[in-house]
């Protein structure tokens, strides 16, 4: 992986560089796809989003100037095209990870019990369920602050909110998501 | 502190992200205050549940292909673009074309026609097959009163031009005495076959 700045590898693509492209996408693709993934769950709908968030870099990185990092512009889009696609689609409705996950065929290291197996997808269903049915900005929040463990800082740039706003948002997120589980029969 | 500067604090004290000054305030508030305590005991619950939660990796390959997929997509919606572009502009332009010949066709061919009969009809049949049935009609109107050349040409210098009777008006002028002749006889034949 190239030890250059986020920074330096745009220019070089302003340029006419289209490997420092790649390389971008490269260093920030996982990060892009978990975003849409713990917002949208459904991953053929993350896979769709992943794909057009960079297609979407690609088109306006010639016009990207440097006031922002490239990540906070990158997670902007991100979390921005997962709310849309979730508008779009009405994902919350019918996110089923137990129907999904078999046709996807992905690795996982789950215990071949199968009341284990249940137990596990039906833990995981309910907290993507949980997680989805957040207000939008307790969602972008929660998923940076919980799992992509950014600063309040950063995320005030990619939300454009305030940091004792975001803090607000984080503890009802948490809450929120305490009660689903409640009201769906979990005793927590 | 108070309590709900102190809450909102509390999903990052539990995940040791604060600062060690606020995390000893926080520390030190929780000893006196059973509420915030309580809260915490909450979020901690919460959190393990969230922290047991698990969602299976796309596989190595999906990382791989990636890249080339991506490309792929660019390039299809630079096509797609161009496409819409052609489309979205063609359509526009072809039907701007087609006004402009049609405003072209109506006002200046046909003033060029108007100008072209008035200057080239040399005999008064050829006037007469150019006039339209409502030219003709207008024209049998404005010489009902009138029965010879002079007459006809006291009654045009009297008449104001306007857009509607401009050509009649042109035509007429442009027609000599014989001519004029010729007109009231075949306006007068007109009008008894009719």
């Amino acid at each position: 992986m190239s030890d250059k700045s986020d920074l330096q590898l745009v220019s070089e693509f302003q340029n006419g560089n289209i490997e420092s492209f790649n390389e971008l996408v490269r260093r920030y693709q996982q990060k892009v796809y978990w975003i849409a993934r713990r917002m949208i769950g459904n991953h053929d709908d993350v896979d769709d989003i992943v794909q057009e968030v960079f297609v979407k870099v690609h088109k306006n990185l010639n016009n990207f100037r440097s006031e922002s990092s490239f990540y906070t512009w990158l997670y902007r889009i991100a979390t921005n095209m997962s709310i849309n696609a979730i508008r779009k689609k009405k994902l919350v409705e019918w996110l089923r990870f137990d129907e999904v996950l078999p046709a996807m065929n992905l690795a996982t290291d789950e215990s071949q019990d199968p009341a284990n197996n249940m137990v596990l997808q039906e833990n995981r269903a309910m907290l993507s369920k949980a997680i989805a049915g957040l207000p939008a900005k307790q969602k972008q929040v929660f998923i940076f602050r919980y799992y992509d463990e950014l600063p309040y800082e950063e995320i005030s740039k990619i939300m454009k909110t305030s940091v004792g706003g975001l803090k607000a948002n984080y503890f009802h997120a948490v809450k929120n998501i305490k009660k689903y589980f409640k009201d769906n029969g979990d005793d927590l | 502190m108070i309590c709900n500067e102190i809450k909102y604090q509390l999903p990052d004290f539990i995940k040791s992200r604060l600062s060690e000054e606020e995390h000893r305030q926080i520390t030190r508030h929780l000893k006196q205050c059973l509420i915030c305590k309580s809260e915490l005991a909450s979020i901690e619950v919460t959190f393990k549940k969230v922290d047991s939660e698990y969602m299976a990796e796309p596989p190595a390959s999906y990382w791989i292909n990636l890249i080339p997929r991506i490309h792929n997509r660019i390039e299809e919606s630079t096509k797609t673009k161009y496409t819409d572009w052609i489309i979205r502009t063609s359509i526009p332009a072809m039907a701007t074309i087609a006004a402009i010949f049609l405003v072209i066709k109506l006002f200046l061919f046909d003033g060029a026609s108007i100008q072209q009969r008035v200057t080239n009809d040399e005999n008064i049949e050829s006037l007469i097959f150019s006039l339209n049935e409502n030219e003709i009609a207008d024209l049998e109107l404005r010489l009902s009163n009138v029965n010879d050349f002079n007459s006809i040409k006291n009654f045009l210098d009297s008449t104001s031009v306007n857009e509607d009777n401009s050509y009649l008006y042109q035509s007429l002028h442009s027609l000599d005495e014989k001519e004029m002749d010729d007109l009231l006889a075949i306006l007068e034949t007109t009008e008894q076959s009719n």
